[in-house]
């Protein structure tokens, strides 16, 4: 067990979703989205983190669920990579949590929408879908 | 022999006509004793009247007695109902400070009920806040943790302080769920009481306004009681008046019967004597002249009367107008002085002396002895008419 093998918990309709610590940079409340126009349409315009302009999706959307209302639950979980940051919006975050290796699977059988899943950590009763940061980017 | 016989003819009439004059005399006596056997009759019968009014009065006064008592009754049953409503008055009365004194206390728990909403209104607010000190602190931990998988190996320490903040964050949260339900029963239960305090106010007031109608009832009900009182006493001291007056008019009437006592022998006594004392000196001849035989015919009635006086009422069978001395007289004469209309007028007030003697031996009354008087003095009349005629012929 390493220390990367921290993940960022949260759910979009009611399911878990996990994305590896490292390439989170912090979580923040929703806060006012200023709109950008001729954008896809999981893109939810833009906000003024500390002076710097971060851009914001709705993951829910990116992954082709459906999304929910915005609540005092709702937080922003602000990714990193390469110097470049990236807001999500989800229904809420559950915790910081850790695996093991053993209990990481990748899917088989779902090639197709599979595309943005990683693998799926099986905890107890609980099942975490892994998101491969790289695809929601993209 | 012509003188002898004139002197002897006027020596007849002056004999006759002092027989006449006698017989007169007689039958008047008598007939005044008819006069007072009709008054004695009158008084009689206001005698009677007096003690009928005697016994009205005692009747009356009698009446009056049981009138009183039902009264005194009446009134000791009127005092009991004004003692009732009184005392009913004066519960009521201690009732309604009572009832004043539950209004006063209801009120100030309706106050407290609202009060209690509100404070609890103020410790959800305050839940509300801690609630969101304890959202914010979760954030500020996974933020934490954030920072510290960062830092690699050496924020491996700061991430176990993270997940203990964040612990503590959720554990607040719990804690505040928990204020949060009970505060929400409590507003629940505060709600229901007050309802409830509402509810028992607005009964209580129901019950206070009742109470004060019946108060007012009843204090009418005294009211009335009391002129009823009134009006006892106004029949009570009427009662004894007419008690009063029924004695006086029941003393007044036995006077009045011991009067018409008093009047009645007086007459009796006094027509009696006075027969007693006339009678013996009227004496008639016994000349045998037609006269003669005229006065003691007329003597005959007079006796006749006194007899039928003495006999009233009894029913004793009285001569009558054609089985008397004169009657038979009458007849065998009839054809002899026909001629005379004295004589003729005689037979109609002598037919009536004996009819009305009849009555009035049948049945005592006054107004029989009236009749009987009336035909006495037309036949006296009658024969003084026939002496006149008989002495000019």
């Amino acid at each position: 067990m390493t220390v990367n093998n921290q993940i960022v918990v949260f759910t979009l309709n009611k399911q878990q979703y996990a994305l590896p610590i490292v390439n989170v940079s912090e979580i923040i409340r929703v806060m006012e989205v200023t709109e950008v126009p001729n954008v896809d349409y999981y893109c939810k315009g833009i906000i003024n983190l500390r002076g710097s302009v971060v851009p914001v999706i709705s993951l829910s959307l990116r992954l082709g669920l459906e999304e929910s209302e915005l609540n005092n639950e709702s937080r922003v979980v602000v990714i990193e990579n390469e110097e470049q940051k990236l807001g999500l919006i989800v229904d809420s975050v559950s915790s910081v949590s850790l695996y093991v290796d053993d209990e990481i699977e990748k899917p088989q059988a779902m090639k197709s929408s599979g595309d943005f899943i990683k693998g799926v950590i099986h905890q107890e009763n609980n099942i975490i879908l892994f998101l491969d940061m790289e695809k929601i980017i993209n | 022999m012509f003188f002898k016989n004139r002197q002897s003819l006027s020596n007849n009439k002056e004999v006759d006509r002092a027989d006449f004059i006698s017989a007169v005399q007689m039958f008047s006596l008598t007939h005044s004793e008819l006069i007072s056997f009709h008054a004695m009759l009158k008084v009689q019968e206001i005698s009677k009247r007096s003690a009928d009014i005697t016994s009205a009065c005692q009747e009356m006064s009698a009446m009056s007695e049981e009138v009183l008592s039902s009264v005194q009754q009446i009134n000791a049953a009127m005092q009991k109902v004004t003692a009732g409503a009184d005392e009913g008055v004066n519960k009521i009365d201690e009732l309604a400070k009572l009832g004043q004194n539950n209004k006063t206390v209801l009120k100030d728990m309706v106050g407290n009920a609202t009060e209690l909403s509100d404070q609890v209104t103020k410790i959800d607010d305050i839940s509300q806040n801690v609630s969101d000190i304890a959202d914010q602190t979760n954030l500020l931990a996974l933020n934490a943790a954030i920072e510290a998988a960062r830092a690699g190996e050496a924020g491996k320490g700061f991430n176990v302080v993270a997940e203990e903040v964040r612990k503590l964050a959720g554990q607040t949260k719990e804690a505040v769920a928990n204020v949060k339900q009970i505060s929400e029963q409590m507003n629940e239960k505060s709600s229901t009481t007050s309802a409830n305090i509402s509810s028992v106010q607005e009964t209580f007031n129901q019950y206070i306004d009742n109470s004060n109608t019946v108060s007012d009832i009843i204090r009418e009900t005294s009211k009335e009681t009391e002129e009823c009182a009134t009006m006892i006493e106004n029949i009570t001291s009427a009662t004894q008046q007419q008690t009063t007056t029924a004695d006086n008019l029941s003393k007044i009437s036995e006077e009045l019967t011991e009067n018409t006592e008093f009047i009645s022998s007086l007459l009796k006594d006094e027509a009696n004597s006075l027969v007693q004392i006339v009678n013996p000196v009227l004496k008639i001849s016994a000349s045998e002249s037609i006269i003669n035989v005229l006065a003691a015919r007329l003597v005959d009635h007079a006796k006749f009367l006194r007899k039928t006086i003495n006999e009233a009422g009894t029913g004793v069978k009285v001569t009558n107008h054609l089985e008397c001395a004169f009657g038979k007289w009458y007849e065998t004469n009839r054809e002899r002085y026909s001629h005379l209309k004295a004589f003729k007028e005689v037979d109609e007030p002598h037919r009536r002396v004996h009819q009305f003697a009849e009555n009035l031996s049948q049945d005592c009354t006054s107004d029989n002895v009236e009749e009987l008087m009336r035909s006495s003095s037309d036949i006296l009349k009658a024969f003084i008419k026939l002496y006149d005629t008989l002495n000019t012929e």
